[in-house]
């Protein structure tokens, strides 16, 4: 498959009075067209600035994307001037947040705001512009589309502005999709309709760029994922390879420490110690503090990828030794 | 299976309304129906999972026998006293059998406060202490697996792993025989959530704990709970062991919510998908409460409040079952 979407060794960092430091740490990847690809890691890992980065959306400063590449069909986003910024934005790319009420403007009309989208991208008039929102939200199932049209965010339930988000994203039928933890504010069961809308539009060839901290998400939508850990990538897999056969002990610790519903219950193998702050990463392998497979060459290397084959690579001096 | 005698908790038919009030003299003009005929009973270290979706009512059920509400009816026993027809006296001694564990690890700890305060204000409160205050609060810190010398630190200085052990020592201080949590673990990582679920398994059996513990994560309760309740609009809608609800749910609302729930590494049945949304508590509908998005409704149920059928160890309130 071509790919859409090639991030290669995005590093961004952060400047603050107290502090510097790099949010995202030489991360590469790649999102081919119609696919689904969950990036799962855990707060503070840097994968919300990995999806803002792609956007161009990272506040500036204290934010500064440092280097690396964004190409999107090819075209250097990190070269390319505001305008062309603007103009891809929502039309090629969009974005789900995960807090639809804070990503909705509360003082106006869920009809204006979508028609608002449309026409800064498309020369409709007004009545076609509302036509095409209001057959957008019909798309996502919403209820009584006509009448939500001149609600305000207020007025709908959680799952309601997220499907409105949803709408928005896809209006004008972009090629790529970010969610970032488009779920986790939900009920299950109102995850489960959006999971099928998510579903559907790949169907309909957009690929979706899926971020969230939640292995069941991931598990249910995604072709392939990518684990981050303290600001890299530790490592990429088929999903299937990712859950039958985890090679980073990073991946291997998400996935023993996932409680399951069944009845044999063994004890939970926990990943010792804590998520680390980025001010305090290690030197070396930043997990080391954490594996229990840890060897003097952790402390002073950063361990290097190994090609697993299948698309499936992990960094981990474990593979490397052979 | 429990029974009133070795219950350590039952609930007789409990509800809980809060009055909607609107206009200038506070008119009340309804109610919201939160809890609407709640029973249950639990066991002697045993863990009751509660489920159900924002807005069904557990935390006001889990707050009512906490007696931080005042219900409008029904009861509730404690080693079989009704906490409800207690005098003060009584129950000042009963409260600190009742504890909780909150969410957010972030607010339900006073920042003002360092962890030695926070630890034995209960202590202090019933005369408790053991020894000095410091020796005590290094104790519990020990049992929650944090290091004692942290007890002059302040809540802000912590992590939410680490802030939510503090919880659960501040939980635990008072020997209870019953902890609610309120959604433990939903604020923190995958990778700290194991050891909190650790922790809290292995204090129930150092210290015989029951927990009524609310989440909803159904992985997580699926694992933890020795028996599972659901709730939907107020009213549960099946009770059973654990395994059989999960793997066997009989009521068609707990099909739909463990059809949705997502488990990772195991390839699921068809999803089953509910339309619409839950109804409002205010105007809840008459009959079952589910008949307008249950896939099986009949004409009886839009009629009829189904009544308890007990299968085995299960109860199921379906006029299918």
């Amino acid at each position: 498959m071509e790919p859409l979407l090639q991030v290669k060794g995005l590093s961004v960092s952060f400047t603050t009075d107290e502090a510097a430091f790099r949010a995202v740490d030489d991360v590469s990847f790649q999102v081919s067209v119609g696919e689904i690809v969950g990036l799962v890691g855990e707060s503070g890992c840097g994968k919300s600035v990995t999806a803002l980065s792609v956007l161009r959306l990272i506040p500036s400063p204290p934010g500064k994307i440092e280097s690396g590449q964004i190409l999107f069909k090819g075209e250097d986003l990190l070269k390319v001037d505001v305008s062309r910024m603007q103009n891809l934005r929502g039309k090629e790319i969009s974005m789900i947040f995960q807090e639809p009420m804070s990503a909705l403007s509360p003082l106006h009309r869920i009809g204006n705001q979508l028609v608002e989208a449309i026409s800064l991208h498309r020369a409709l008039s007004k009545k076609e512009a509302w036509n095409l929102a209001e057959s957008y939200l019909k798309k996502v199932s919403l209820p009584d589309a006509g009448q939500k049209m001149f609600a305000y965010p207020y007025q709908l339930s959680g799952g309601m502005q997220q499907r409105v988000m949803i709408a928005m994203a896809l209006l004008l039928e972009p090629d790529l999709v970010i969610a970032d933890e488009p779920t986790t504010a939900l009920d299950v069961t109102v995850q489960a309709q959006i999971f099928e809308l998510l579903q559907k539009m790949r169907k309909e060839h957009t690929a979706v760029f899926l971020i969230t901290h939640d292995m069941g998400v991931i598990w249910e939508m995604c072709d392939r994922v990518i684990v981050m850990y303290a600001a890299r990538v530790v490592e990429e897999a088929r999903r299937d390879t990712l859950f039958q056969s985890p090679a980073h002990p990073y991946t291997q610790g998400l996935l023993a420490s996932s409680p399951k519903p069944v009845r044999n219950k063994t004890r939970l193998k926990a990943i010792p110690g804590q998520v680390p702050s980025p001010i305090h990463y290690l030197p070396g392998c930043r997990f080391r503090d954490r594996c229990a497979h840890t060897h003097g060459r952790c402390e002073r290397e950063i361990p290097e990828w190994v090609d697993l084959g299948d698309g499936h690579r992990a960094a981990c001096f474990l593979l490397s030794r052979g | 299976m429990s029974n009133l005698y070795s219950s350590i908790l039952a609930v007789r038919d409990l509800k809980m309304y809060f009055p909607v009030r609107r206009g200038v003299m506070s008119r009340t003009v309804g109610y919201v129906y939160a809890v609407d005929g709640v029973t249950f009973s639990m066991d002697k270290k045993e863990i009751l999972g509660l489920v159900g979706e924002s807005g069904c009512g557990k935390t006001t059920l889990a707050r009512t026998i906490l007696m931080l509400e005042k219900p409008v009816s029904g009861q509730v026993l404690f080693d079989g006293k009704d906490l409800f027809k207690l005098r003060r006296r009584e129950l000042a001694g009963l409260r600190k059998r009742l504890q909780i564990i909150f969410q957010d690890p972030t607010a339900s700890l006073n920042p003002r406060m360092n962890i030695l305060d926070i630890l034995t204000e209960g202590l202090l409160q019933y005369g408790m202490v053991e020894g000095d205050r410091e020796t005590h609060a290094r104790k519990l810190l020990a049992e929650v697996g944090l290091d004692g010398d942290v007890i002059y630190r302040y809540p802000h200085e912590f992590s939410g792993g680490q802030r939510q052990r503090i919880s659960i020592a501040r939980a635990i201080s008072l020997r209870p025989d019953f902890i609610v949590c309120d959604e433990p673990v939903s604020a923190l990582d995958v990778s700290v959530q194991a050891q909190i679920i650790n922790l809290l398994l292995d204090l129930r059996e150092r210290y015989d704990l029951s927990y009524l513990f609310i989440s909803h994560d159904l992985s997580v309760v699926g694992y933890i709970a020795d028996r599972i309740a659901v709730m939907y609009l107020g009213r549960m809608v099946e009770v059973g062991p654990a395994g059989d609800v999960v793997e066997d749910p009989l009521h068609p609302y707990s099909q739909a919510l463990l059809s949705a729930a997502t488990a990772p590494g195991v390839y699921r049945k068809k999803r089953i998908i509910l339309s619409g949304e839950t109804p409002s508590p205010v105007a809840p509908p008459p009959g079952c409460v589910f008949h307008p998005r249950c896939p099986k409704s009949m004409p009886v149920c839009r009629k009829e409040v189904p009544r308890e059928t007990v299968s085995g160890k299960r109860r199921v309130w379906c006029h299918l079952c």
